[in-house]
C-alpha cells in the first residue's frame, strides 16, 4: 500500500468519524441547530477543529514518513488524486449549490422572514467535509480498481 | 491562441459584464429589502444571472463539443479549473459569512431572502472562476519553466 493509499485511508477515517460525531451529537440534542444551545454549539465546533487538526497532523506526519523512509509518489498516485480531486470538487460543490438553494426555497415558502446568522457557516463547512470524504473515498475506489486492472 | 483558451477569454468577459450589471442592478433598484418585495426587480435580477450562465455555458460548450478544437493538453487544463472554481465558490461563502456575522451580529437573524441571493452569487462566481482557471492554466502551462 503506498503512502498516497495510507493517506486516503486516515483521511476517510477522519472525516468519517466526524460525520458520526455530527450524527450523534444531533441525535443525543434532538436537533441539527448546533447554533440553539452553547454546550451543543462548543461541541460541534470542537469536532471541526479536531477533525480538521487531524488533518493538518496526518499531512505533516505523511511528509515527515516520506522524507525519513524515502517512500515516493509516483505518476499513477498523482493520477488518481488528481482524478480524486475532480470527483470531490463536483461532489463538494453541487452539495453546496443544493443546500442554498433547498434552503432558499423552503424558509422563503414557509413565510419565514429571517433565518440564523449560522447556517451559511454550516453549508461552508459541510461543503468542506464532503470535499475532503469524497476525495479520500474516490481515491479508495480508484486505487481499488487500478489493482483489479493490473 | 489555444480555441479554449480564447473561448475561456470570452467566458471571462461576457460573464463580467453580467456579474457587473448584476451588482449595479441590485444596488440601484434598492437592494435586499426591495428584492424581497419588488417582483419586477426580482424577474430582472433572475434574468442577469441566469443570462449570464446560458451565455458562458454557450460559449464554453461552443468549443468542448468540437472535439477537434481540443487536445489532451486543453482536457488537462479543463480538469484542473474545477479547483479554481472550488476556491472562488468558498472564498465567497466564507465572505457572505463574515459579512453577514458582521452586519447581523445584534440579533444574529437574517432576512432568509439572503440564501437565494447567496445562491445567485456563488453561481455567478463559480462561472467566472471556470474561465479564469482555463486561463490561470494555460498561463502556467506556457510560463518557461525554471
Amino acid at each position: 500500500m503506498s503512502i498516497s493509499q495510507k493517506t486516503a485511508w486516515a483521511q476517510l477515517g477522519i472525516f468519517g468519524a466526524l460525520v458520526i460525531g455530527w450524527v450523534v451529537l444531533f441525535a443525543v440534542e434532538g436537533t441539527i441547530f448546533y447554533w440553539q444551545d452553547e454546550t451543543m454549539m462548543m461541541a460541534f465546533y470542537w469536532l471541526c477543529a479536531a477533525a480538521f487538526a487531524g488533518l493538518v497532523v496526518m499531512n505533516v506526519t505523511a511528509v515527515i514518513v516520506k522524507s525519513r523512509t524515502g517512500a515516493i509518489t509516483d505518476e499513477r498516485d498523482r493520477a488518481i488524486f488528481r482524478r480524486a480531486s475532480l470527483w470531490a470538487t463536483g461532489t463538494s460543490y453541487s452539495v453546496v449549490v443544493a443546500l442554498l438553494l433547498v434552503l432558499a426555497i423552503y424558509y422563503m415558502n414557509d413565510g419565514s422572514d429571517v433565518i440564523s446568522v449560522y447556517f451559511p457557516l454550516l453549508i461552508v463547512i459541510v461543503g468542506g467535509v464532503t470535499l475532503l470524504l469524497t476525495q479520500a473515498v474516490a481515491a479508495l475506489l480508484l486505487y481499488g480498481r487500478k489493482v483489479n486492472h493490473a | 491562441m489555444a480555441p479554449l483558451q480564447k473561448r475561456a477569454w470570452w467566458g471571462l468577459g461576457v460573464g463580467l459584464v453580467f456579474a457587473v450589471a448584476f451588482v449595479l442592478v441590485f444596488i440601484l433598484m434598492g437592494g435586499i429589502e426591495t428584492f424581497d418585495e419588488d417582483r419586477g426587480f426580482r424577474i430582472i435580477i433572475d434574468v442577469l444571472w441566469v443570462g449570464g450562465l446560458v451565455a458562458n455555458l454557450v460559449i464554453m460548450e461552443l468549443t468542448i463539443r468540437k472535439s477537434h478544437q481540443v487536445d489532451e493538453r486543453d482536457r488537462l487544463i479543463l480538469d484542473r479549473a474545477p479547483r479554481v472554481q472550488w476556491l472562488a465558490v468558498v472564498f465567497t461563502l466564507v465572505a457572505w459569512v463574515i459579512a453577514l456575522t458582521e452586519v447581523y451580529h445584534a440579533t444574529h437573524l437574517i432576512p432568509s431572502v439572503y440564501m437565494y441571493v447567496i445562491f445567485m452569487s456563488v453561481l455567478i462566481v463559480s462561472t467566472l472562476a471556470q474561465s479564469l482557471g482555463i486561463i490561470i492554466g494555460y498561463w502556467r502551462a506556457d510560463r518557461p519553466q525554471g
